[in-house]
């Protein structure tokens, strides 16, 4: 089974890339951060995305491309709108012409954190532009005649990438700094790795519609931090809560956020990692390296 | 309206890592096992012990079980109102999870709003077992209440209580205190709101600590005075 990535220099797509190459014959684009082994596709240009995939025919796309800086886009509304509404119409109009089934990376913004965590019945309501672009980009997803559209949030880990929350937090617990964090975001910590297994087995089963693929566990940001700290035996007392209000964050947040993966794990029987074994597995991967 | 489920049930929560578990482990079943449309809202109102991080297991463990934190202490009206207000049922309504109230009693506020077609049912206690002194100081602060806002309810306190999500919102509730119980009466009594309650078995607290001191007459008087004269606080 041929599957194409598109995005996969980002973090979501260098995972899913990496997890699924044992399986599957995996190709991988990148549009702005060239990459070896990547070849070049920009999903706003609806010519070439037809063109590349009637090229390679895969027959399962799986779209983790999207402007994903929330504060970005909320100043570049259009620039958002382009690449994650447009680009993804694109993406779904190539794949019914091939054939190909789409799979949609999508995000916990969809809800607006008003009491979470959601799940996949639950009625999104996305609050900032990055959210309600994401939002629009899954019903672009849902015109695909095979689509499955996957949420996720949160996601981290060492080596796939290191624009992560895991990631900025060891680098910065090194150089011996107070870090603030939000105490107020609750969310599900996903590990990249694990989202990478869970795409695997919901694609082997041939899933179609909407899942959650997230951590286990439901925990504030600076929690996480202090977990990230005690995990890699850095000081916990240098993380430093604060509220988002004070955090200068541009873009709204869903506050009580998360997901719930119980649809996931019935269907696959796919069980995720709660933060601490994501931790632990990312450091035991790093020190083996 | 859509709806996201029949009942949306706001638990304020201060403090209660003791009893939470259990207590909503225990709703959550007797409502799945008589098939409830509910969504439990659980308010995190500033705890300092673990009840955040109890409450977010739970949630992941229960797929209508909902949480929301607030990071400091809104009082008792202001979580119940927090956790009502992200109510998407069509009855939002609130409770304690201090194992007082069974959930059966909880599910006859539910049946009684639905058949009587009332506007918002909350619960009278008939049988209490918390104490002689918290009996005599309850029937103290209801003959209070029924004297200075003229209103003829037994059972000013009792819960839970269960609103139309419409009438939730036309009344405008924004009392952060215990007064929110009686703000909600009167503004209901005043619009003529169809009112009803449902005699309850009130059960000794097993678990976790009553937030009820000795100061708190005090402060229901001072907050009562507050409320007669000044409005919701």
């Amino acid at each position: 089974m041929n599957v194409l990535v598109i995005g996969a220099s980002g973090q979501v797509g260098s995972a899913l890339l990496a997890g699924l190459a044992s399986d599957f014959s995996v190709t991988g684009t990148y549009s702005t951060t060239p990459k070896e082994g990547l070849l070049p596709l920009d999903i706003t240009m609806k010519d070439a995305v037809g063109s590349f995939l009637g090229e390679h025919k895969p027959s399962i796309v799986i779209l983790a491309a999207a402007l994903t800086n929330v504060d970005y886009c909320e100043d570049h509304a259009a620039q958002a709108r382009l690449i994650n509404v447009d680009g993804v119409r694109n993406v779904a109009h190539a794949c019914d012409a091939i054939g190909a089934k789409l799979i949609y990376i999508s995000t916990e913004y969809v809800f607006d954190g008003a009491s979470g965590p959601y799940s996949e019945d639950d009625v999104p309501h996305p609050l900032g532009v990055y959210a309600k672009t994401k939002f629009e980009g899954e019903k672009e997803a849902r015109k695909a005649k095979r689509f499955l559209i996957i949420r996720t949030t949160g996601v981290y880990s060492l080596g796939h990438d290191e624009k992560n929350f895991l990631f900025g937090m060891i680098s910065r617990m090194k150089k011996g700094e107070t870090i603030k964090v939000v105490s107020d975001q609750i969310s599900t910590p996903t590990a990249a790795d694990d989202l990478a297994k869970a795409v695997k087995a919901l694609i082997k089963k041939d899933a179609l519609g909407v899942y959650n693929v997230v951590g286990s566990e439901l925990i504030s940001r600076s929690d996480f931090a202090k977990k990230i700290a005690r995990a890699f035996g850095f000081d916990e007392k240098k993380i430093v809560p604060i509220k988002t209000k004070d955090a200068g964050q541009k873009a709204p947040r869903p506050l009580n956020g998360g997901l719930l993966i119980g649809k996931l794990r019935k269907d696959t029987g796919v069980v995720m990692m709660n933060v601490e074994d994501g931790l632990r597995f990312y450091k035991h991967r790093h020190i083996n390296r | 309206m859509k709806y996201a489920a029949e009942l949306s049930l706001a638990v304020p929560l201060y403090n209660e890592e003791d009893c939470v578990d259990n207590d909503i482990k225990e709703l959550v079943e007797y409502f799945e096992k008589h098939k409830v449309d509910y969504e439990l809202i659980l308010v995190n109102n500033g705890s300092k012990d673990d009840t955040g991080k109890r409450i977010n297991k739970l949630a992941m463990k229960y797929k209508r079980v909902k949480t929301l934190h607030l990071k400091k202490n809104a009082g008792f009206g202001g979580g119940i109102n927090a956790g009502m207000r992200a109510g998407r049922g069509r009855y939002v309504g609130f409770t304690c999870s201090d194992g007082q109230i069974s959930p059966q009693e909880t599910l006859k506020v539910l049946q009684k709003i639905k058949s009587g077609n009332l506007d918002i049912v909350k619960t009278r206690r008939i049988t209490r077992h918390d104490g002689i002194e918290r009996f005599i100081l309850s029937k103290g602060y209801n003959l209070l209440i029924q004297v200075f806002f003229l209103l003829p309810i037994a059972d000013i306190n009792g819960y839970p209580v269960m609103l139309k999500q419409e009438i939730y919102k036309a009344l405008d509730i924004k009392s952060t205190n215990w007064m929110i119980n009686v703000e909600i009466l009167t503004k209901a009594r005043k619009r003529k709101y169809r009112i009803g309650d449902v005699p309850v078995t009130f059960l000794a607290r097993e678990e976790g600590s009553s937030h009820v001191k000795l100061s708190t007459p005090l402060s229901f008087i001072i907050q009562m005075l507050r409320f007669r004269f000044k409005g919701p606080q």
